[in-house]
This record gives structure tokens, C-alpha cells and sequence, in this order.
């Protein structure tokens, strides 16, 4: 026996695989399929149809898309914002305060996608507090211009603000004012600058990041050995807006043990490079880095490695919200500075984006920047590299120790 | 973990960093779905981005509703189809065979099971990719993100009754490429 109705035409047929049908509905078609082969074979076809698709791939967006959405958003016209945040305050400069805010938003979050997320609201506000902290003690420097950084956040801070900052600081790290926070930190970045292999335009693969990094990994001695590169491991972005492209550091992803990473940092240590000490200090040291080294890379540099000495040297950092800030205005180019001076003259110009890979770390910056304290800073940063290449960014995530043995 | 709906309010409270969550919650779902609606990668990452861009900035007409993924995809899908339309408007005469008798050629054997589960999804893409905008689109809403009708009726903008006839449809109109597909040489 078979039903009346074309099983072509009978949407029942999808309904009934995807259960919307009503259950009397459902009950009477199950009798009707009992007796209809050729809605039987139709129903089948159709399920191995509905798996199919199911099993197509979903593919990841691209890493770069929510920072080119924050690059839009920031350049959106005042007058496309919401009604909404409109009415929250009028004022031009407080919409668009709060498009950065956004703008931030986006990439502080993807940054810090693979941190641990109970723990990353703690450390930023910790961050924040000392930051806040030491600007307000850095406000009664010689330059006094901190008091503006101090009195501003990031986003709407005036590139000649972020030169005093620089100018100001300290080129030597600053001493503790809590402890190391070994074991709590999530998330330690780390920049490498592999040598002519990794030159900026080239394509990044795996194999090229595992070279990069595998020789400390390797050196860490305690502790079972890293898991292997996050897939993808190896990133090479490009933040496209405004119809330009510019390019952000490959990011290299390892997983290690709390062990590993204090045996990372020993051994760093006794090679004779600098460690931060605090949250406050990582961060601080970010953004001079920051605006020491890259003018147009964006990037958080941490620590670099000489591919032929492995001569390594290290600014470690746990990811603060202010540098962020920062980093994100930065990529938006919202904040290009060039050839900005400092009012005390300690801080004569900042170069333009360097052209080339070589420029970033340059051995002869010292007398580009026209600054000898830089020079003690980057004593400590590889300087006896001839031919500094492409910036990378290595990342170690900690993850809780799973090896019982390890266990207290 | 916030909810949607507190991201979106604290949003419009002026806390724009939650938009920044919103984003990445849901760009790698958006970013998929569009990848297949589009067939291209760089036409699912342009309406990625203009859905988000529009959403933040219509984010007070987001009434809830709706999910904010259905919402985010409704705006990502029209604007797509939309610039679509316009530069091929000849893939938009499916539409009028929605209230048509539509008649798939005769039925062949599938050979499904000698298909390995790589071959069966590429086939499956490619006859996808044949079918019209909006029968591709109901069918992810459906297979890849598992939307009831209802929900799609919401996405979409369209009655339930429509939804269900839709979807039967574009399956009977997948069924159909693929079995032209596999009917090409070399497929079998």
C-alpha cells in the first residue's frame, strides 16, 4: 500500500527527520512509512543527506578578523553608533572613547584567548592597579608628563604621553613590589628573533616554528617534556585596514608545565637575563619595549633569540590590560607615532616604522634614538646579533602539571 | 560566563569591551556557516566583518528575540545576499520555484557507502555549492548549526510553514546535484 501523496512533495518527509513533527503527526507518518517503500527509501537517502552535511568542515575565522573588526569599528563615523550608546553621552570625544574601547576589546580578548579565564580578570586588574600605581610615582619625575599618562587611559592617550612615559621610566627593571607570581602566571609571551629563516615576508610553517623554539624547549630539563605546538601553531597575521597591510609577528603556542616555566625562567636567569618581577613591572616593560623596538609591528616583544648563538634575552610579562590598550592602538594605527618628541628632550624622536626586519633591532638604534640609558636596556636584548631577522612571538601557556609523579 | 543578553546590554551601557566578546564567542561560528553560504573564504570574512560592524552599530535594535547568532547571521546573511543579488541576479530565481511542483530527476542508486567520509563531504560541498543562496542557507541553519524551524523561521524572516517547505526542498535540490555529481566520470 502506498500513501496518496508525492514523497516528493511531502515536507512531512524533512519534518519528520529533523522532529518537528507534532507526535500524532510523527505516530501517523511512522504508519504511513511502514507501508510506503518508496518513502522508506526516500527517508534514508535524505538521513544519509542530513549526516553529510553535518560533517562538513567548520572552519575557524581567520586570526586577524576580530582585529580588522576592531579596526572598523574604530573608524566608524560618530554618527553610524548606536542611539543606544548615543544617549549614553553625547559627546563626540566619549563615543569615540568608547569605540576604542571596543576597538580594545577585541584583541585584548583574542590575545588572551588561551590564558585561563578565572584567572586573567584578577591578573588585569592587578595590572591596572600597579600600572595606575607607578604612573601616579612616575608623575613626580623629572618630566612630569606621566601625570597625563596617569590621568588618561590608553585609548585616548597622546603619542607625545606615551614618549614621556618612555622617557621616563627606568631602564632598569624596577624591584618587586609583590612576589613572582611563578606559579599563577597563565601566560608568559615570549619573542624570538629567528634568524635569516624568518624573514618577515616568507611564508610560516610549522617546521619553522619548532626550530625556533624547540632548543629551549628542549633545554628545560625538568618535568615531562612540552606538548607538542598548538594546531595551528604557528600563525602568521596580517592586519589588513584602511586598504594597507601590515604585518604582525607569527605567534608560536607551546604548552609547558609551572615547572617547566620556572626552569625556563632559572635557566634564562642564570644566562644572565633580565626577568621581570611583577605583573606591573611585565606590563611596564612591554610598552617600552614596545615603543622602543616597534614602531610598526604591533607586536609584545618579549624575548629574542639569536637562531645561531641562542643568545637569549627576555623581558617577561603577564598580559595587563593597559598594555593592551596600548598594543590595540597600536594595530589600529589609531596612534602612529613618528617623529614625536618628548618636551624634555630626553626622547629626541622615535624612528618611523622600520622598513625592514633588520630595523627593528637595530644595533646601531642607540644612535638613532640619540639615548644612551637604551643602550643598557639593550646590552641585555642580543646585542651581539649582526643580523637580526623577523620578530616572532613565541607564547608558552602554563597548564597544571598532569604528571602524578610531580604531584606534592 | 556572561549570557548574550548581558553582553549586549552591558554594550549599550557603554561597556564596549563586551562587544569584543561577542565577537569572538561567535566569529568562528559566523566564519563557517559563511564559508559555506559564500563558497569563498574571502567572501565569508567580508560578511563576517560587515555583520559585526553593522551589529555594533544597530546593536540597540537587537531586541532578544532571537539569539544573538541568529540575529548576527540574519544581518550577515541579507547584506551577503543583497551584494550578491546585485552583481548575479540570476541566482535569485530560485526563488520562484518555492511554491512550484518541484520534480528532481529520476532517483539513482547512491553509492554511499563506497564513498569514504572525505570524498562524501567534498561531493557533498560541491553539490551545496550549486544549490541557490537560500536553499544553502536553510540547510546549514538546519545540518550545521541544528536551528529548529522555528528558529530559522526567526533568522530568515520567514513563516514556519515556509521553513519546513524550504527545507524539504533544498534536500530534494541536494539530492539532485549530488546525484548528478556523482553520476560525472570518475565519481563513481
Amino acid at each position: 500500500m502506498t500513501t496518496s501523496r508525492d514523497p516528493q512533495k511531502d515536507d512531512r518527509l524533512s519534518a519528520y527527520l529533523d522532529e518537528e513533527l507534532l507526535p500524532s503527526d510523527r505516530e501517523q507518518f511512522d504508519r504511513e512509512m511502514e507501508q510506503d517503500a518508496q518513502l522508506r527509501e526516500l527517508h534514508g537517502q535524505l538521513r544519509l543527506l542530513s549526516d553529510s552535511l553535518k560533517e562538513l568542515p567548520r572552519e575557524s575565522a581567520p586570526r586577524e578578523l576580530a582585529d580588522r573588526i576592531a579596526t572598523e569599528i574604530s573608524q566608524m563615523p560618530v554618527e553610524r553608533l548606536s542611539e543606544s550608546l548615543t544617549s549614553q553621552d553625547t559627546s563626540v570625544s566619549t563615543r569615540r572613547r568608547l569605540l576604542g574601547a571596543a576597538c580594545a576589546a577585541v584583541v585584548v580578548v583574542g590575545v588572551l584567548l588561551y590564558q585561563l579565564p578565572d584567572r586573567q580578570s584578577e591578573i588585569a586588574q592587578l595590572d591596572k592597579a600597579e600600572v595606575a600605581d607607578a604612573r601616579q610615582r612616575d608623575a613626580v619625575g623629572p618630566t612630569g608628563q606621566d601625570a597625563r599618562v596617569a590621568a588618561d587611559d590608553s585609548v585616548s592617550m597622546a603619542p607625545d604621553s606615551e614618549f614621556a612615559l618612555q622617557a621616563s621610566e627606568s631602564n632598569q627593571l624596577m624591584p618587586s613590589r609583590r612576589p613572582m607570581l611563578d606559579e599563577q602566571a597563565d601566560f608568559i609571551e615570549l619573542e624570538s628573533e629567528a634568524a635569516e629563516a624568518m624573514p618577515q615576508s616568507a611564508p610560516v610553517d610549522d617546521s619553522i616554528g619548532l626550530e625556533a623554539g624547540q632548543p629551549l624547549a628542549q633545554s628545560l630539563s625538568e618535568g615531562p617534556a612540552p606538548s607538542t605546538f598548538l594546531s595551528p601553531a604557528v600563525k602568521q597575521t596580517r592586519l589588513r585596514g584602511r586598504g594597507k597591510s601590515e604585518m604582525v609577528p607569527p605567534i608560536y603556542i607551546v604548552r609547558v608545565t609551572p615547572r617547566q616555566a620556572k626552569s625556563l625562567r632559572t635557566q634564562l636567569g642564570e644566562r644572565g637575563f633580565e626577568i621581570a618581577k611583577s605583573p606591573s613591572q611585565l606590563t611596564r616593560e612591554l610598552s617600552i619595549a614596545h615603543f622602543e623596538h616597534a614602531a610598526n609591528i604591533g607586536d609584545h616583544q618579549v624575548l629574542q633569540i639569536d637562531a645561531e648563538t641562542q643568545d637569549v634575552s627576555i623581558v617577561l610579562r603577564e598580559l595587563g590590560i593597559d598594555s593592551m590598550e596600548r598594543f590595540q592602538s597600536r594595530l589600529t594605527g589609531r596612534r602612529n607615532p613618528v617623529e614625536s618628541s618628548a618636551d624634555d628632550g630626553s626622547v629626541e624622536h622615535v624612528r618611523k616604522a622600520p622598513a625592514a626586519a633588520k630595523d627593528v633591532f637595530p644595533d646601531s638604534a642607540d644612535e638613532e634614538y640619540g639615548n644612551d640609558s637604551h643602550s643598557e636596556r639593550r646590552g641585555t636584548l642580543g646585542s651581539d646579533q649582526q643580523t637580526p631577522a623577523a620578530p616572532v612571538i613565541l607564547v608558552l601557556r602554563i597548564e597544571p602539571d598532569q604528571d602524578p609523579t610531580t604531584q606534592p | 560566563m556572561k549570557d548574550d543578553a548581558q553582553l549586549v546590554q552591558q554594550t549599550l551601557s557603554g561597556d564596549a569591551e563586551a562587544f569584543g566578546e561577542l565577537v569572538l564567542r561567535y566569529q568562528d561560528r559566523l566564519f563557517a556557516m559563511l564559508v559555506h553560504v559564500t563558497g569563498s573564504h574571502e567572501q565569508a570574512e567580508e560578511a563576517t566583518q560587515e555583520a559585526f560592524v553593522q551589529a555594533f552599530s544597530k546593536l540597540d535594535t537587537f531586541a532578544g528575540r532571537s539569539g544573538f547568532f541568529t540575529w548576527i547571521y540574519r544581518i550577515a546573511y541579507n547584506r551577503w545576499v543583497s551584494s550578491h543579488r546585485r552583481r548575479r541576479p540570476s541566482l535569485s530565481v530560485e526563488d520562484l520555484r518555492d511554491n512550484d511542483g518541484f520534480e528532481p530527476s529520476e532517483e539513482i542508486d547512491t553509492p554511499w557507502e563506497q564513498m569514504e567520509r572525505e570524498e562524501r563531504v567534498e561531493v557533498v560541498r560541491k553539490a551545496l555549492h550549486q544549490l541557490p543562496a537560500e536553499h544553502r542557507s536553510i540547510l546549514l541553519l538546519r545540518e550545521m548549526e541544528n536551528r529548529s524551524y522555528e528558529e530559522i523561521a526567526v533568522a530568515l524572516d520567514m513563516p514556519l510553514g515556509t521553513v519546513r517547505s524550504r527545507i524539504h526542498r533544498a534536500r530534494l535540490l541536494l539530492k539532485q546535484k549530488l546525484q548528478i555529481i556523482l553520476q560525472e566520470p570518475g565519481m563513481t
